[in-house]
């Protein structure tokens, strides 16, 4: 069985996004590090202020691609509301939202806004918020879906991806799922005659600027029949077929127990899992149960899992002290680019279907390009030993062989590329 | 705890989109590590042992259009009065024309000139049984090649039996990161993401590559075969034997970039690299380009594909010019997939997800002309679907067969009819 510290180390790095090495050496139990990741007392990171844009020039102004990447990646690293953190990545991954289509700073840094406001409480109205999210209507094309032209994508993935799984619908569900979502816009900027945009002047005056609104002219009103409901159903409608659907706690849930856990909920567990979960959607109490499961800490799920770049990059930081001789600017590009290099830039999941994960992050061209993450550290001290490496990320339970190849390195700055490079590190 | 206890054995290793029952030998307990979500796997059968193919000097170079390409905007139906009844959105006004009935998307010009010199297999109406529309169990299907998955992709597979660990840099995947579609059960796949290789940007305070990742490569028992490794230490071992080679074999389209002689990015990019690893030294067996470009034009089709159409038609140009420069034409044959076609009735602004789609087949080797048999745009299936008339197996088995030389049944796990572009 994996030690005490093992294990502490194993619930900073699933509950939260990584081992902070201040935390696990003041931790002396699994209990108080689960208590630690769950508590929210804490302080919140202040929200970046954005300019909210008055029409279109203004758009790609007002904040720069790395921006939120840098405020995310310290909002993760910092040392408290660990599970908040834990569980706004998870749903960032499940409602997967690309800046690379929605091309909107401003309504991707409103969009992260709703998924952390929601991350640690309501399902159902984190599912609500999502589903009306200006971005989201602009990736998954809910902005245009409207009764002169429905549009399947978003009604697809809404089943697919984020409530109940492939194979349990049809695609006369995902037709008429569409028709009842239709109707829903964003205010925009009017533009003249001329076609001259009309700067500061939006359609909707009650409406804010770059919100959603629904539009009945738009809509849909007719009979539709979705998963066995008919009616002149609407968006509200359709999610409200989707939560009482049992299959959407069950999806939920399992997802959130193989993300948490490694793997997968053996049958009674996830039955009991669901029905909880379904009774009143509350993400915290699922999150408990999941933890208390003594699988949670067992020796199958210390590192069953491929540790991500988002992780490795918060590991890093909470380990190292950031490189201090670059501007913010210089920084946040430089940060950017490493997470392009790997394939996996927050707020641009390759697809609706999220991140890439496991073996999927074990190629050649990762596993090369994780070594960049140091060009975003300070050089490390000359008296680091081996050893303070490993327990500044929280390798504590690092094998024989690992310590042996880490101790002939020559000097301080191969030990840490190296352990950022071991088998325990490449895990979580 | 035990140094490699928490190391997954190799064969049980999950990789790939979804899942399948995989157990870790620890010690002597078993661990379920990731269990099954979608679809029952098979069980585990034996890996093709290297050999099994014969080693020919040819690359298949597979461009994955992820999204679902828009076949109908690709090679247009022109002459069908039904294609601009159900388009009257997206449909393209002023294809190429090739033969009276179809016509190249009129950004694909290169591509049509091509297609004149005999160069370009068209195939036409490519699908898969009981279509259910979504991306991702498409996808899958798309790269399992059979339809009794495990964990391996059809590739993958072709590498087990041809190669095995001989050459670990027979199968390199061009884009984000792997493609299940080259994941063997023992072979080795290296993905890049440019000409940079795996070669990682440093900081100035680690300056010497060599002696970083020989270092790296002690955390692998040396007297343990790549074969019997678990998929980290695997991963570990395999990436830095097949790093310097890369490297050297980079070096050249490195030092073009460098200078300013391409620029590229998309398609063009990859593609380019890709020739330039087909043109090299000891050329890989399989590339297979992934990642670029968002194919899901369910809006906004018409701009948005026709860009993609541009990117594509510039980056095959490239592929087929580097290699012309290079006399290295008799080498390669570039294959395009998608994991569906589009609705044939647009949407108003795009097309939602369809099935039937068509792929183009390009190189010296191949025997232009049109293949396959065009869907009728009349007797649409219940959801207003294309019906396929060629099982996308049949594709792979002509290019198994007749390009690579590897008898198809073992790697797709049934017969399918080839087809004579080949």
């Amino acid at each position: 069985m994996a030690s005490v510290s093992a294990q502490i180390a194993h619930v900073y790095r699933r509950l939260g996004i990584g081992a902070h090495p201040d935390l696990v050496a003041d931790t002396g139990s699994v209990d108080e590090a689960i208590g630690r990741c769950l508590d929210l007392d804490g302080p919140e990171k202040a929200p970046q202020r954005i300019p909210v844009p008055r029409g279109w020039d203004e758009v790609y102004e007002v904040a720069a691609d790395y921006e939120p990447i840098v405020w995310w990646i310290e909002a993760m690293a910092a040392p408290g509301r660990l599970v908040e953190e834990r569980l706004t990545w998870f749903w960032h991954d499940h409602f997967a939202v690309s800046w690379q289509k929605v091309d909107h700073p401003y309504l991707m840094w409103e969009h992260l806004r709703t998924l952390r406001r929601h991350a640690t409480g309501n399902f159902a109205e984190l599912l609500e918020a999502v589903a009306t999210d200006p971005a989201m209507l602009f990736y998954l094309d809910g902005a245009d879906n409207t009764v002169d032209a429905p549009n399947e994508n978003f009604a697809r993935e809404l089943m697919e991806l984020h409530t109940l799984g492939v194979g349990h619908y049809r695609q006369r569900d995902v037709v008429e799922g569409a028709r009842a979502c239709t109707g829903w816009r964003i205010n925009e900027t009017r533009w003249d005659d001329e076609g001259n945009e009309l700067v500061g002047s939006f359609e909707r005056s009650d409406v804010a600027p770059w919100g959603a609104f629904f539009d009945p002219d738009a809509h849909d009103p007719d009979t539709k029949t979705f998963l066995g409901r008919t009616g002149r159903l609407g968006m509200g409608d359709v999610l409200a077929v989707l939560l009482d659907h049992p299959r959407t706690a069950e999806f939920v849930a399992g997802k959130l127990y193989r993300h948490l856990v490694g793997h997968d909920p053996d049958p009674r567990t996830l039955d009991r899992l669901a029905a909880g979960f379904r009774r009143d959607y509350e993400i915290l109490p699922l999150v408990e149960a999941i933890v208390a499961d003594p699988a949670f800490v067992a020796d199958p799920a210390i590192r069953a899992k491929v540790r991500t770049p988002v992780e490795k990059v918060v590991t890093v930081f909470q380990s190292f002290p950031r490189v201090a001789d670059l501007t913010a600017e210089d920084f946040g590009w430089t940060l950017y680019d490493v997470f392009d290099r790997l394939g996996y830039l927050p707020l641009r999941p390759p697809n609706p279907a999220g991140y890439p994960e496991e073996g999927r992050l074990l190629g050649p061209g990762q596993l090369a390009a994780a070594f960049g993450i140091l060009d975003l550290v300070e050089p490390p001290a000359d008296d680091l030993t081996a050893d303070d490496v490993l327990d500044r990320l929280g390798l504590v339970d690092a094998g024989e062989r690992t310590r042996r190849v880490l101790a002939a390195a020559p000097n301080p700055a191969l030990a840490l590329a190296l352990a950022l490079g071991s088998p325990e590190f490449l895990l979580t | 705890m035990n140094d490699d206890c928490f190391l997954l054995t190799r064969r049980q290793f999950l990789v790939g989109l979804g899942a399948t029952v995989l157990t870790a030998a620890c010690t002597s307990k078993t661990i379920t590590v990731f269990e099954q979500t979608t679809t029952t796997a098979a069980a585990a059968r034996p890996t093709i042992p290297p050999e099994t193919f014969p080693r020919v000097d040819r690359t298949l170079v597979v461009v994955e259009l992820g999204g679902g390409n828009d076949a109908l905007s690709m090679v247009v139906p022109h002459a069908d009065a039904r294609y601009h009844d159900l388009r009257p959105s997206v449909r393209i006004e002023d294809p190429i024309d090739l033969d009276g009935e179809i016509g190249f998307h009129p950004n694909l010009a290169r591509l049509a000139d091509r297609y004149a010199a005999g160069t370009v297999a068209i195939v036409e109406g490519v699908g898969i049984h009981d279509p259910d529309l979504s991306h991702f169990t498409s996808m899958r299907r798309w790269w399992d090649g059979t339809d009794e998955p495990d964990h391996t992709g059809w590739l993958g597979r072709y590498l087990d039996g041809a190669v095995g660990y001989d050459d670990l840099l027979a199968g390199i995947t061009i884009g984000p990161g792997p493609s299940q579609a080259m994941l063997g059960a023992g072979s080795f796949v290296v993905n890049i993401a440019d000409a940079t290789g795996l070669a990682p940007a440093m900081p100035w305070w680690i300056d010497d590559l060599d002696e970083l990742f020989a270092a790296w490569a002690g955390f692998v028992p040396v007297d343990v075969p790549l074969d019997e490794l678990t998929p980290v230490e695997r991963a570990i071992r395999g990436t830095t034997l097949a790093r310097a080679d890369l490297d050297a074999r980079l070096a050249p389209l490195r030092r073009a970039v460098a200078d300013g002689d391409t620029d590229e990015g998309g398609f063009v990019a990859d593609l380019r690299l890709a020739a330039a690893l087909v043109a090299g030294e000891s050329p890989p067996k399989a590339i297979y380009v992934h990642g670029h470009g968002d194919f899901d034009t369910h809006e906004d089709q018409p701009a948005v594909h026709g860009r993609l159409m541009a990117d594509l038609d510039a980056g095959i140009e490239a592929f087929f010019e580097t290699l012309e420069a290079a006399g290295a034409t008799d080498r390669a044959v570039l294959l395009t997939t998608s994991e569906f076609g589009r609705r044939p009735e647009d949407n108003g602004g795009g097309t939602d997800h369809g099935t039937a789609s068509t792929l183009l087949v390009v190189g010296a080797p191949v025997r232009g002309g049109r293949y396959g048999e065009p869907p009728s745009l009349r007797r649409l299936d219940a959801d207003g679907n294309l019906r396929h008339t060629v099982d996308f197996r049949s594709v792979y088995a002509t290019v198994l067969d007749g390009w690579l030389g590897a008898p198809h049944e073992e790697i797709l796990r049934a017969e399918y009819e080839t087809l004579p572009f080949l």
